[in-house]
């Protein structure tokens, strides 16, 4: 009797012990199976390539939306950006993600300052644009706001904008959202989880 | 007696330009500013031979939206330490005149509002 009690518990705990964990994240907003659809989008990558809802499927994408003439939270949200890929530390892991940062300054940033812009901070970053009411349509889409405040025809003009970086799925849906400030060793903590499922 | 304002007990430490590639014609400047004086300092303007326009501003976020806004004058209270960092308070430094190698030293000319001025540098770093 004693043997039979020992066994079911035995098999019980196991049971329990091996079920399925949730992941736990620590910076990202994971939507899960709320992950949702986007809306048609074509925007050109900077090698020139079409960057669209078909392209970005089978791989992660983490996007930023900013602009190169922003001098102080786009380098450092960049910087943060390929911190975490050094972090991420697993070839296949990385392979399966793809960083882009997305212009909604598309007047100013043409592919070639673009490319220059996020390959300095890291070789694998892509970057992508179109003009600005396309790159809006996606954007309205995501949730991320931007307003490009200008005074006549200046040129220094700044742009204001969201810093949480989306994260799109391998089924091209939009699956979650890491807000600023970011912390690059919890988005490769989070990215890690995700990725390996 | 009047009691001056004394911009000389104001400590300018661990200034530094974040490096980014020569064609974005936009750099953000960092430093600890320390007023060791026993009264409020105002900082009106920076100024570099290094580049065309040198302005101050504090990056603000409202609901998860970076907004750079200009400021005046950075105010800095008595026997107190101000920080600009990369997300807030920051030197927004407007078309660069030269190119810049990591560790550069940049010099800039900080004004007071009693219009006394102090030279400072700020190392270029990745």
């Amino acid at each position: 009797m004693i043997a039979v009690l020992a066994l079911t518990l035995g098999v019980a705990s196991a049971v329990w012990l091996l079920r399925p964990q949730p992941i736990q994240l620590q910076a990202a907003t994971w939507l899960g199976e709320q992950a949702k659809p986007l809306p048609t989008f074509a925007l050109t990558d900077h090698n020139n390539q079409a960057f669209t809802n078909d392209s970005i499927r089978d791989k992660w994408h983490l996007l930023f939306f900013g602009y190169t003439h922003c001098p102080d939270i786009c380098p450092d949200t960049m910087q943060t950006m390929a911190n975490m890929l050094q972090q991420i530390d697993n070839p296949q892991l990385q392979e399966k993600l793809q960083l882009v940062f997305v212009s909604v300054d598309p007047e100013r940033d043409d592919l070639e300052r673009m490319k220059t812009y996020v390959t300095y901070f890291h070789p694998d970053i892509l970057s992508a644009s179109a003009d600005i009411n396309e790159v809006t349509r996606l954007t309205d889409a995501l949730g991320i706001h931007h307003r490009i405040n200008r005074i006549g025809d200046e040129q220094d003009y700044l742009v204001e904008h969201s810093g949480a970086l989306v994260l799109l799925t391998p089924q091209a849906h939009f699956g979650g959202v890491f807000m600023a400030p970011h912390d690059s060793g919890k988005i490769a903590h989070d990215l890690t989880a995700l990725i390996q499922g | 007696m009047t009691l001056m304002a004394d911009s000389s007990q104001v400590l300018f430490k661990n200034g530094w330009i974040k490096q980014l590639p020569p064609v974005v014609p936009m750099r953000a400047g960092y430093m600890s500013i320390e007023n060791n004086s026993e009264q409020q300092l105002e900082i009106i303007a920076f100024q570099s031979d290094a580049f065309e326009r040198v302005e101050m501003h504090e990056t603000l976020m409202q609901d998860g939206i970076m907004k750079m806004q200009e400021q005046e004058s950075f105010i800095l209270p008595a026997r107190s330490r101000v920080e600009l960092n990369p997300g807030g308070k920051h030197l927004m430094l407007i078309s660069p005149k030269q190119a810049m190698q990591l560790g550069d030293d940049i010099n800039l000319v900080v004004t007071f509002s009693d219009n006394s001025t102090q030279a400072i540098q700020l190392e270029v770093r990745q």
